[in-house]
């Protein structure tokens, strides 16, 4: 019976969740604490983690279906910010270039090794738009999907600590900010944070995935020209 | 037990509509071999279809809320799947981390500072 893999991983988060509520701090996220337990759990024990992520594929599924619903939050808040679609816009384009050219530079520095750069190239869109990428470009899907995990995590964790350091404290850039740097991850938290930070953060995390996805190709032949 | 049933069928027909739309991205992509994500492009297809009133927000509404409020949840095989990676992991960890770290900076920083000072 495999499938008490699934009922474990929703049982986990689920429970999570609930105890988690009430708390404040940014280690308190039911996500981060889920990968964590079950991390913990295939290492020190022999538990398949085969039968796990097999049984868990009904949660992969849903991811695509999951991007298709963004349209809805897209479609409810584009209303309230047509004056400023272009300054929204330009923000992003600033971002996902400034975003994966820093990212690449940093790596590029480290290690030559393409599979890895191509990789890593779209680690800062939610995981179906990144996985989607790095199967075009020519990356590993397995291995984007874990570092957009860990993206998403830092950036809900520290997001909102260096926004206000650097004295961004305009709501809407603010989930602008985390929605672009975080994807999904981050606009959960922006949600947590208000309303409008939390339709922004949606709205960047849809437009920025679509700038992503167009300027890889790009970024992944000058990646092949090294 | 009439109104259960209902839900359930206002549920389905969300959910198929939301399907259609990916159906129809996969479609588009095969066809065009567009180099973006056939979910972005049923994305963008769903968007068309509210803007021009074609759809009914309330069709698409019951699934798409199930669906955005347990999305962190979706990702947590994801992210236990990097078990699988330790080694390439403790190979590249300085590389991943400080690449991770530098995009989030930036993208936080530049997009946030930006938005605050053009957006207005």
């Amino acid at each position: 019976m495999i499938y008490f893999n699934l009922l474990a991983t929703l049982g986990v988060f689920l429970g999570l969740r609930k105890v988690l509520a009430s708390q404040r701090s940014p280690f308190a996220n039911p996500l981060l604490l889920s990968i964590a337990f079950f991390i913990g759990l295939f290492s020190f024990t022999d538990l398949s983690l085969d039968d796990y992520e097999q049984a868990n594929l009904p949660l992969i599924w849903l991811l695509e279906p999951a991007v298709v619903a963004l349209a809805i939050p897209l479609f409810i808040h584009i209303r309230h910010i047509r004056t400023n679609f272009l300054a929204l816009l330009a923000s992003c384009l600033v971002g996902v270039i400034g975003g994966i050219s820093s990212g690449l530079l940093i790596a590029v520095m480290l290690t030559q090794d393409k599979l890895l750069l191509l990789s890593l190239l779209p680690k800062s869109v939610t995981s179906p738009v990144a996985m989607a990428i790095t199967v075009e470009t020519g990356g590993l899907a397995s291995l984007t999907a874990g570092v957009v995990i860990i993206v998403g995590v830092f950036g809900a964790l520290a997001g909102f600590s260096i926004l206000r350091f650097a004295k961004i404290k305009d709501a809407r850039a603010q989930g602008l900010a985390m929605g672009s740097s975080a994807h999904v991850i981050g606009t959960a938290r922006a949600m947590e944070q208000g309303e409008q930070q939390g339709a922004f953060g949606s709205l960047a995390l849809i437009i920025s995935g679509i700038l992503t996805a167009l300027l890889s190709p790009l970024f992944a032949w000058l990646i092949q020209l090294l | 037990m009439k109104a259960l049933l209902l839900q359930f069928c206002y549920l389905g027909r969300s959910l198929i509509i939301l399907l259609a739309c990916l159906m129809v991205g996969q479609g588009l992509q095969r066809l065009t071999g567009l180099p973006v994500p056939a979910s972005i492009l049923g994305l963008l297809l769903l968007f068309s279809l509210l803007s021009s009133k074609l759809i009914s927000l309330d069709y698409v509404l019951p699934a798409s809320n199930i669906l955005l409020k347990y999305i962190t949840l979706l990702f947590v095989p994801l992210g236990v799947g990097l078990v699988r990676h330790t080694e390439l992991l403790s190979k590249y960890w300085l590389a991943i981390g400080l690449s991770s770290l530098a995009s989030t900076l930036v993208i936080l920083l530049s997009v946030g500072w930006c938005y605050q000072r053009f957006g207005k």
